[in-house]
């Protein structure tokens, strides 16, 4: 595999998470920005919308997480609730229906210090930095995601 | 060279229901005011309101910044889109109160930019200078994420958003 800019860590179209009955929101919702800040992200928040429905409300929320690792490598996560679906307000917390996205990315030289270079910079990352790669830097970043999935399901009452 | 880093980017925030319009748009106006961001002469970079029958729709777009330095200065924007804003009688706490039914969305960006002070450095001024302020460079960021990301959190505590 050629080692580009980019490295997805996610399988092509993100951990999928598809959920409906009881969970509380509040608790997800706080769940997952404390886990960027724990885990060392600068946190952003891309989305975050309500709209008030008849049958309940709904929910997008896209959350995403930057870490710089080094001068290097730059470690991206998005955990995006692209939708949360009749929303009812239950005694403790919540019944809705979620569909659920986490993708991981490494970025390789996120300072574009090698932009002027790119045959060095596609030797650099392929030859040098390779074994680096595979045994520091992805190791990291997917347990960092694996771990956000267990805790988002976690927090989803499913089975991790 | 002129500098500028983004921190937010049109981070969007969107909540459609009923919510005091008037006291929303003058507590985030306060806001800035009071953390120094608020210049009366360019903070309300344009305001456009159209009626569309019994509804209304704005279009706002503020700009805010803060003089950090001689050589940098801090910058929160924010553009308000509010669709089919209609007043609806709300009872709370037993008062019935003028409320707006409505689509709310707001885009919030911060970034740190360079004036022109930094920009016409020349010769060794520019080497010496950006020796100094890269390290201070990364204090201003620090401080501007966490202040727009409070920006950001109260803009959804004021619509009752999740934060």
């Amino acid at each position: 595999m050629v080692i580009g800019k980019e490295i997805d860590i996610h399988p092509s179209k993100g951990i999928v998470i598809r959920y409906k009955g009881a969970f509380d929101l509040d608790s997800l919702y706080k769940s997952v920005k404390s886990w960027f800040s724990a885990n060392s992200y600068d946190y952003y928040e891309k989305e975050n919308t309500e709209k008030t429905k008849p049958q309940g409300n709904s929910v997008i929320l896209k959350m995403n997480g930057v870490k710089d690792v080094d001068d290097y490598v730059e470690f991206r996560i998005d955990a995006i609730f692209e939708e949360i679906l009749r929303i009812k307000k239950l005694e403790k917390g919540h019944h809705g229906e979620v569909r659920a996205i986490i993708k991981a990315v490494m970025v390789l030289d996120y300072r574009s210090s090698w932009k002027s270079y790119p045959f060095l910079f596609h030797l650099y990352n392929n030859i040098i930095l390779k074994r680096k790669i595979h045994n520091y830097y992805w190791p990291r970043i997917y347990d960092d995601m694996m771990d956000l999935n267990s805790l988002i399901k976690s927090k989803l009452n499913m089975v991790e | 060279m002129k500098i500028k880093i983004d921190l937010l980017k049109e981070q969007k925030i969107k909540f459609e229901g009923v919510t005091d319009f008037g006291e929303l748009y003058k507590y985030l106006k306060l806001w800035l005011g009071d953390n120094g961001y608020a210049n009366e002469r360019n903070l309300e970079q344009r305001y456009i309101e159209r009626i569309k029958g019994d509804k209304k729709q704005y279009e706002i777009f503020w700009h805010g910044e803060k003089k950090k330095s001689d050589f940098f200065k801090y910058n929160i924007d924010v553009a308000f889109l509010i669709l089919g804003l209609a007043d609806v009688e709300v009872e709370q706490n037993g008062v019935k109160r003028k409320m707006q039914k409505a689509s709310y969305e707001f885009k919030v960006s911060s970034y740190l930019e360079s004036t022109p002070a930094w920009d016409n450095l020349k010769g060794f001024q520019r080497i010496y200078y950006n020796l100094i302020m890269r390290k201070r460079i990364n204090d201003y960021l620090g401080e501007l994420y966490d202040k727009s990301a409070k920006f950001h959190s109260y803009i959804k505590e004021l619509l009752g958003l999740r934060d």
